[in-house]
């Protein structure tokens, strides 16, 4: 039976061209629909329009109608809406971070929505909500429902979102990206919770992601949108597996694959870096004196040869991006770093800013590591104003030109201003950035995962052809297994602060030694 | 001109009351700085004998217009007047009195009230006040506008250091920063110009000594903030020196904060020079000053002229600065789109 109609559904935002066009699907009682697609291609803006929680009126649907149970919903009154969000249909988002009031327990915040709709009293509610809480499977339900949302982690931030949902037991969940967020680990976790509640209590979800592999996983039906329309839809082991339409067959290709570029035999060490130990102060005495103190790094060591892609694994807070920004001396850090050969320990000033032009940094969130108001071309040629006064403006250019052509973006893009990238374009700036100095070593930080999945293939195989041409080493920082092992060589997994376990690509993958590893493998593979 | 900027001036724009002040301030500006030509006591331009003069620029004795002295000439004088009349003409300012003319032909004993002769009518030197608003603006503003970018580069500078080097600097400075703010200023500044003698520069000195921390914290916590930005972390991992990050990169993220605060700071420097006028331990006696003005006002309550043109014009200045403020922080605002 039809739970949710959507027919010919259109948003647009004020005179704007439409976001969402035509777009149609139902969801049955207790199913699971996957709207998959890139990042603008229009699934959150659907998933809003069914709760009625766009920016109305400068949203509006131009055609179209949402009907649940058989009642209409666009012009519904506010009254019907009320009724309908907080008892027939409830969302979860993707930031778990920000979707809960982090002045408010945990267990008012989840309680609300049964007093304010179910008329509960607060007695009967707390009752409810530790039911609530043991069900999504948070530790310690009954001793945690006075902690503040900031007490917990993200996994079990979103746990709590999810009770939050599933107050009022609605018939309709819409999780709009509800893992992204979350480390690979906890991300497996929280989609094994999401489908076993499903079956436990009946719902349907709407399910909005970008992820191929957890669509597979959760929905038995799976609509692939793109440009504000379905292009193709059908049974997930249809779509996944055969599909029709050319962009879900790119969507389906681009999941990383191939094998890194090997460095020559006899390279000699780049960077060695030994006993690295970075800590942060969390509380002091009055006078200075650390109380309490958090070992982000704790003691490791890692080799990087010359020409070699090595990749550093973990989960966030594992301290990967510490270490990467200690090996460049952007962060203080203890022990012994040896750069080709100098010892760059305890190098300052000057001699420093010197060694910078052969290691550089890409960062992993392209849209806040380009300055917004330099030119394309202000922007990369700013290592090339410090270090290389001896060139003329002519030389400066063609040297600028290249770099971009090496990242292949066209010239003509020098004199535009960042705001007008996309994501993708935006990180090939960035290594164009750092590519104009010719360095030795780029730490690259997360570079692919705030990228769409067919811009994250491009990106790796462009990675893997400047390493072939200019014989770079790479620090390739991620967390996600699938990109590393399709780029780097050597690889280092880390955990805690500590390298719990190292070795060479095709092998690690194979026989992994640690517990940790395989868990970080299996949510990375078994999906 | 770029995108934001378009954007910006026209949100300023939409701001009416904000835009029209802003109109109406720039006018001011530009009249009182004209202030030698619209209130003076020499003529704006004199034709005698067939030679064209301009006495606002040159002096000339009186010999030159047939009088009898050597020394410079007095055109409010009815015998000079006549000589000119004799071979020529001469156009007076439409305020034919300087801030310190003294008109001897008065009706009344000074001050005396306002006339077709005196507008505003005159102090009790017998000065016109028309005369002594418009110059005393002129002082009041250009004293401002030096003290207000002058305390914005020491202010930003402080700011800048103290947010993007933080530790120990920051620090330091912030303890430093909260000691000189809760020195009783009025008293510091009574102190020190009856230690120096009192003039423009030296009251700008001592008025500086004050209202230089006044963007300090703004600009502090915009560095604070933004050095942690990963195009600044970039352009440091790049070798960029740390001046140039820190006004390349980091500063234009502050400048809004601080383009905010300045009609703010400047109406805050009006008041203030004004306040030291009032209290006799402003500019040098007998200098036209809004502060003087209310002053006499004060002593002079039978002639309320004095304090009813003081009260319009400062009231009136400070009210445009506030109107400015408010829509330069609109049109930097940018929750404030649709």
């Amino acid at each position: 039976m039809t739970l949710l109609s959507v027919q010919n559904l259109s948003v647009r935002f004020g005179p704007n061209p439409p976001v969402v066009d035509g777009v149609s699907f139902q969801i049955a009682k207790g199913e699971t629909l996957a709207l998959v697609g890139e990042s603008g291609s229009g699934k959150s803006v659907t998933a809003l329009s069914i709760m009625q929680l766009l920016d109305y009126p400068y949203a509006s649907h131009p055609s179209g109608s949402i009907k649940f149970n058989g009642r209409e919903l666009i012009g519904a009154s506010e009254y019907v809406l009320r009724d309908f969000r907080g008892n027939r249909a409830a969302m979860i988002f993707q930031e778990p971070m920000t979707s809960l009031n982090p002045l408010h327990t945990i267990e008012k915040q989840v309680a609300e929505t049964m007093i304010l709709h179910a008329g509960m009293t607060k007695d009967d509610a707390t009752e409810q909500v530790k039911e609530l809480l043991e069900l999504v499977g948070l530790r310690d339900a009954d001793r945690r429902l006075n902690a503040l949302p900031h007490e917990l982690s993200g996994g079990e931030r979103q746990r709590v979102m999810i009770a939050m949902a599933l107050a009022n037991k609605p018939d309709l969940l819409i999780a709009d990206e509800p893992t992204t967020a979350l480390d690979v680990t906890v991300q497996a976790q929280i989609l094994n919770l999401l489908s076993s509640l499903q079956k436990k209590l009946g719902l349907a979800v709407l399910f909005i992601s970008h992820d191929l592999d957890v669509v597979a996983r959760v929905a038995s039906r799976v609509c692939v949108m793109k440009d504000g329309r379905i292009v193709e839809s059908g049974s997930s082991e249809t779509v996944l597996k055969n599909p029709s339409h050319a962009y879900t067959k790119m969507l389906v290709a681009s999941k990383p694959s191939g094998i890194p570029v090997g460095s020559a035999k006899n390279a000699s060490d780049l960077v060695r870096a030994e006993n690295v130990k970075v800590s942060f102060v969390l509380k002091k005495t009055f006078f200075g004196q650390a109380l309490s103190v958090l070992n982000a790094v704790d003691g490791v060591d890692l080799k990087i040869k010359e020409g070699q892609a090595v990749g550093l694994v973990g989960e966030s807070g594992s301290g990967k991006s510490t270490l990467g920004f200690s090996l460049l001396k952007l962060q203080k850090a203890g022990g012994k770093i040896i750069f080709n050969g100098t010892d760059i320990t305890g190098l300052k000033g000057e001699k420093l800013r010197r060694l910078r032009t052969q290691m550089q940094i890409v960062f992993q969130d392209p849209y806040s590591s380009l300055s917004p108001r330099l030119t394309v071309e202000q922007i990369i040629a700013e290592g090339l104003n410090v270090h290389r006064r001896d060139l003329t403006a002519d030389q400066k250019k063609a040297l600028i030109e290249q770099a971009v052509k090496d990242v292949g973006l066209s010239t003509d893009i020098l004199n535009r201003y960042p705001n007008m990238f996309s994501g993708g374009q935006r990180q090939r700036i960035a290594l164009a950035r750092a590519l104009v100095l010719k360095p030795r070593l780029i730490v690259l930080d997360e570079p692919t995962s705030a990228l769409d999945v067919t811009v994250q293939a491009q990106m790796i195989e462009l990675l893997k052809n400047l390493q072939k041409q200019y014989k770079m080493a790479y620090l390739f920082i991620s967390h996600d297994m699938r990109v590393v092992k399709a780029l780097a060589e050597y690889i280092y997994v880390m955990k805690d602060g500590r390298i719990v376990e190292s070795g060479k690509n095709p092998d690690l993958f194979e026989t992994p030694q640690q517990p940790y590893t395989r868990q970080l493998m299996a949510a990375a593979f078994d999906f | 001109m770029n995108e934001r900027t378009r954007e910006r001036w026209r949100k300023f724009k939409a701001n009416k009351r904000g835009y029209y002040a802003f109109v109406l301030f720039c006018f001011i500006l530009v009249f009182v700085l004209a202030a030698d030509f619209i209130a003076n006591d020499k003529p704006l331009i004199v034709r005698y004998d067939g030679q064209w003069y301009f006495p606002i620029f040159k002096e000339y004795p009186e010999t030159v217009f047939g009088g009898s002295f050597k020394t410079q000439a007095d055109y409010r004088d009815p015998y000079v007047q006549k000589k000119i009349n004799e071979k020529g003409f001469y156009v007076m300012p439409p305020v034919p009195y300087r801030y310190d003319t003294i008109n001897y032909n008065l009706p009344s004993a000074a001050p005396s009230a306002p006339s077709a002769e005196n507008w505003l009518g005159t102090d009790d030197l017998g000065r016109d006040v028309l005369a002594r608003l418009i110059y005393g603006l002129r002082s009041s503003l250009l004293f401002g506008l030096i003290l207000t970018v002058v305390s914005s580069v020491f202010g930003v500078f402080a700011g800048a250091v103290q947010g993007y080097f933080g530790g120990k600097i920051d620090l330091f400075a912030q303890r430093f920063l909260e000691i000189w703010a809760s020195l009783p200023q009025l008293f510091v500044l009574i102190i020190v110009s009856s230690i120096i003698a009192p003039g423009f520069w030296t009251l700008l000195f001592v008025l500086l000594l004050f209202s230089w921390t006044a963007l300090v914290p703004v600009v502090r916590a915009e560095f604070l903030r933004a050095r942690n930005f990963d195009y600044v972390r970039a352009a440091y991992a790049l070798g960029v020196p740390d001046f140039v990050i820190m006004f390349k990169h980091v500063f234009p993220n502050a400048m809004v904060a601080t383009l905010t605060y300045l009609p703010f700071i400047l109406s805050g420097a009006v008041v203030s020079l004004t306040a030291l006028d009032f209290l006799g331990f402003g500019l040098p006696p007998g200098s036209p000053s809004l502060g003087d003005l209310v002053r006499q006002g004060k002593e002079n309550l039978q002639a309320p002229w004095l304090a009813a043109s003081a009260f319009v014009a400062l009231a009136f200045l400070l009210t445009v600065l506030v109107f400015i403020g408010e829509a330069v922080r609109d049109a930097f605002d940018p929750r404030k789109n649709k």
